[in-house]
């Protein structure tokens, strides 16, 4: 049986937040924004650039919220969310990851070198396969822990686990800090 | 590989290149982003360029906020007390620590003051029962037992609410009292911003200057503190009749009619609050006297209709007729640096 955090809230809890999203509830907007917005976030930003990636989040979000009485179960809406994030395109044409500039400073504090480095970093995962890619994001850039991946991504801990691990192996050969039997073709424009 | 690896718990830290890689990257977290949720009670399409340029606004606003203030202000280990100051009759103070599970209970003349994690401040009127019961970034929650609080937020909604009963107070961005007896019987009252009352499927949004009653199973429209008593026993003589009869009675339509004849253009968001949870009741006065407050003509017998129906688009399309919406819960926080 798969073991959620003990903060994590489960299906049926989502499942009330959904229904009350549907008549209008501001609180159950917020909560399923708080809940899943690390996981849309972190998709996007596996395929585009920070910035568009923040305003595809809430684009996400709006597409969710307008649609909420397609969804069937509840309890699925991160699965159904992820599947929005995966599929959303921005209007204007942008070749996000590997063509547009990323953020100069990703922060008001960090330095050139710093961000130079992080934008390698992002453009790397990037270009990892999806399974290890949208894991990576979660435990690299929004620092959580494997079972909480798991309780977000609806896979299991022993799936985040090994993903983890095999993209964090191809993260480390791609970007040069150690030895592996993987390549992984990277472009650095 | 084990379980209490660093790559499977962030906490242990244990390996410094992955440590380098989390910090290279956690400029680009939702948190460190500032990305929050824009409150909008009618999510909408709207017109992309609009959007578009509202939400650079908004995110350059939250980017600055956050950046800031907002990250230190609104993230919160996991179970970490808050701290709290009790003031005595002599003017005494006493520093401490309330952690999860606690409870804290003022005597005569007692006042404790406590700080929301870093996202506020709560006072607890003398002959009051509170206990903290959970606190984590971007969930802090605690239960009043009885007596009086006051709390002052500055947070996005749903951060901050107090338990009672079966029923939620939650926090919209605002300052806000509760008053809770033994027997479950209570009221709130808004000072700044919103709250949403919340009895399990049931909720009701209350903004500032109004205040609602409530007991362990119900609750009432919110009506403004100044408003008319006769206005209010007639508002409360409604509430009863719903609670007794449903909205569809005869004593139901009926007392609505005579609340639609009290009240008055100031007492529109009471209509509205009205008229959206019951919305049965738009067959009776109130919709016409809500037209009126409104300004709009209540001629338009589809839209009568389709409210009477429940239709959440015509609800919401006499919503956008707030002067102050609850989108707008950024600027509630109009003490923030005082």
């Amino acid at each position: 049986m798969r073991q959620r955090p003990h903060d994590a809230p489960s299906d049926l809890e989502i499942a009330r937040w959904v229904r009350d999203g549907r008549s209008g509830s501001q609180v159950a907007y917020a909560r399923l924004f708080d809940r899943f917005a690390p996981l849309v976030h972190s998709i996007l930003l596996g395929r585009f650039r920070p910035a568009i990636a923040d305003e595809l989040t809430q684009e996400c979000f709006v597409t969710a919220f307008n649609r909420l009485g397609q969804l069937n179960d509840g309890g699925k809406f991160g699965a159904w969310i992820a599947t929005i994030a995966r599929r959303i395109r921005p209007e204007r044409a942008v070749n996000e990851v590997d063509s547009g500039e990323l953020e100069s400073h990703p922060s008001a504090d960090s330095s050139p070198e710093a961000s130079a480095e992080a934008d390698r970093m992002l453009r790397i995962i990037s270009n990892l396969p999806e399974a290890y890619r949208e894991i990576l994001m979660l435990r690299l850039v929004e620092g959580m822990s494997c079972p909480e991946i798991a309780a977000l991504t609806g896979l299991t801990p022993g799936s985040v686990r090994v993903n983890l691990h095999r993209g964090m192996r191809q993260l480390r050969v791609a970007a040069g800090m150690e030895r592996g039997e993987t390549n992984v073709e990277w472009t650095d424009d | 590989m084990t379980d209490d690896d660093a790559l499977w718990i962030p906490e242990l830290d244990t390996d410094p290149e992955l440590r380098r890689m989390q910090a290279l990257l956690s400029p680009f977290s939702v948190r460190s982003r500032g990305l929050t949720l824009r409150p909008n009670r009618q999510i909408s399409r709207r017109n992309r360029a609009r959007r578009v340029a509202w939400t650079l606004v908004a995110l350059a606003t939250a980017c600055a906020l956050v950046m800031g203030v907002g990250i230190h202000r609104l993230a919160w280990q996991s179970d970490k007390p808050w701290g709290i100051v009790t003031l005595d009759t002599g003017g005494q103070s006493t520093s401490g620590a309330l952690a999860p599970g606690s409870m804290v209970t003022t005597g005569v003349g007692e006042t404790v003051k406590l700080a929301v994690a870093r996202i506020g401040e709560l006072t607890l009127s003398p002959d009051s029962q509170l206990e903290l019961t959970t606190t984590r970034t971007g969930m802090h929650r605690v239960r009043l037992d009885v007596g009086h609080m006051r709390a002052r937020i500055w947070a996005p909604p749903g951060y901050f609410g107090v338990q009672s009963g079966a029923a939620e107070v939650i926090d919209l961005g605002c300052d806000f009292d509760l008053w809770k007896q033994v027997n479950g019987r209570g009221r709130v009252y808004v000072r700044n911003g919103w709250i949403a009352y919340q009895v399990a499927s049931r909720e009701v949004l209350v903004p500032a200057g109004y205040a609602m009653q409530f007991d362990a199973t119900n609750f009432s429209t919110p009506v403004r503190s100044n408003a008319d008593q006769g206005f209010v026993d007639a508002m409360r003589r409604l509430d009863q009749a719903i609670a007794d009869d449903g909205s569809d009675s005869v004593s139901a339509v009926t007392a609505a009619d005579q609340v639609a004849a009290r009240a008055t253009d100031n007492d529109a968001y009471s209509l509205l609050s009205l008229l959206s949870s019951q919305p049965r009741l738009a067959s009776s006065d109130l919709y016409p006297r809500l037209a009126k407050a409104f300004s709009l003509p209540a001629t338009d017998a589809a839209h009568r209709r389709a409210w009477t129906e429940g239709s959440q688009d015509a609800i919401n399309a006499w919503w956008k007729k707030l002067p102050v919406q609850p989108k707008q819960w950024l600027g509630n926080w109009t003490d923030l640096f005082g």
